[in-house]
């Protein structure tokens, strides 16, 4: 009898220690539904197409923001600003002209703004959450070329769309929650550089998400 | 307090927009060539090359016309033009007989060099695909003009003036070596810069061929 008296006692100390515990360390305010989405991304992107053609170098300077917000469970609606910065030199190339050519070395600069309105879908809730995404705007341009000490630029706002795949991975939940943001994006526009026009790049995406 | 790092940390996304040109394309040879369409450069046989060199400096308020020797320069537009099969015929002066004239002339400072030829030559109305391009640097100029003149198919009474069948800019190419305004004599010309430049003139004009 003792013994259980002492069992129970040393069950009632540990219980109760690991509720202050639990009140101790738990400090966010209760869970609830994501509403909203605020996530900083990372983005590598690789010029395809005629874009190709005139820088193919993969750039590593680019970023986007994005704001999505829930209007059912499974799609939100949002927007994005993003940045993209290509860049290339070429020791040596040879462009035709009218009745001739023009060669020398050449540096080469794009510089690529854009603005899109969002729409996301998401195939499974849980800690790891697919979607598929598009995102129409406009983006703002703006190309350099320099050959020896001549230079042009050229400087257009164009449009844009993109369609994307992605996976968020939620690390932590509560009255904020975090996410892992990992997509893979098409991106189309209009946009002229250089010589080449219909600029695309296919981009990876890495970011972190903050659902409120 | 995670929106404020979230926004801090897309900021420094967007952080360092700046570019910088390479010196090697800064200090590089731009080298532009256009021929005359009409031209049939299977029906020359021989050619001659004037060695003097017509400098025009406008680096100063005032434009300033000098000649230099450019003889260092003549074996090399020579082997070019017998690699392609052409009989070279020494330079007696205007009168040579040869069926093309081909003479250089230099311009120091910010000058439009498809523009401008001095004294000798005439000038097809061509058209340079590069309207807008502006100059990009501050000390990098000077720019060897070639020009080859159809003596063949020149008209009677042309006042001195012979058609030109194709001509070759190398911006650049002179860049700080003269001092402006100081016949130098080629004393601090870089030789073997030039000579590439016209090498590379050469190679960008294949359709400079006699047949044999």
């Amino acid at each position: 009898m003792r013994t259980a008296i002492v069992r129970i006692a040393i069950a009632a100390a540990l219980l109760s220690g690991s509720v202050r515990a639990e009140e101790a360390w738990v400090t966010t305010p209760e869970y609830r539904p994501r509403q909203t989405l605020f996530i900083v991304n990372w983005e590598i992107t690789g010029p395809i197409g005629s874009f190709g053609d005139y820088i193919d170098d993969t750039s590593f300077r680019g970023g986007s923001i994005e704001f999505r917000s829930f209007v059912s469970e499974k799609i939100s609606l949002g927007l994005s600003f993003s940045w993209n910065r290509f860049d290339q030199t070429f020791d040596l190339v040879t462009a035709p002209l009218t009745n001739g050519t023009a060669s020398g070395p050449v540096y080469r600069y794009a510089d690529m703004f854009g603005v899109r309105a969002l729409a996301h879908y998401y195939l499974a809730p849980g800690p790891l959450q697919p979607y598929l995404g598009v995102g129409i705007g406009g983006a703002w341009n703006y190309a350099f070329q320099q050959v020896a000490d001549v230079s042009d630029a050229q400087e257009n706002f164009n449009f844009i769309v993109d369609p994307e795949v992605g996976l968020l991975y939620w690390l932590a939940k509560g009255g904020t929650s975090a996410a892992l943001n990992l997509a893979f994006r098409y991106t189309y526009t209009t946009a002229t550089v250089g010589r080449e026009s219909d600029t695309q790049a296919l981009s990876g995406i890495v970011g972190l998400a903050f659902g409120y | 307090m995670n929106s404020r790092l979230a926004a801090l940390s897309a900021a420094a996304l967007l952080v360092s927009c700046g570019y910088d040109v390479p010196s090697s394309v800064e200090n590089g040879v731009a080298v532009v060539t256009q021929f005359q369409p009409a031209a049939n450069f299977d029906d020359y046989l021989t050619f001659s090359i004037d060695p003097t060199v017509v400098v025009v400096d406008e680096t100063g308020s005032v434009s300033t016309q000098f000649t230099v020797d450019g003889a260092n320069l003549v074996p090399t537009i020579s082997s070019n033009m017998r690699e392609r099969n052409y009989t070279e015929v020494p330079w007696l002066g205007d009168a040579t007989p040869a069926d093309l004239h081909i003479k250089m002339s230099a311009t120091l400072g910010d000058v439009d060099t498809y523009t401008y030829y001095p004294g000798y030559c005439g000038w097809y109305p061509y058209y340079y695909c590069y309207p807008s391009w502006s100059y990009a640097g501050s000390y990098n100029f000077g720019s060897l003009v070639l020009t080859m003149g159809d003596v063949k198919n020149a008209a009677p009474g042309g006042g001195g003036k012979l058609p030109l069948i194709w001509t070759s800019s190398a911006r650049g190419v002179l860049s700080e070596y003269y001092t402006p305004g100081v016949p130098s004599g080629g004393a601090n010309v870089n030789w073997a810069r030039i000579q590439e430049s016209i090498n590379r003139a050469f190679a960008d004009s294949p359709y400079i061929l006699r047949t044999p």
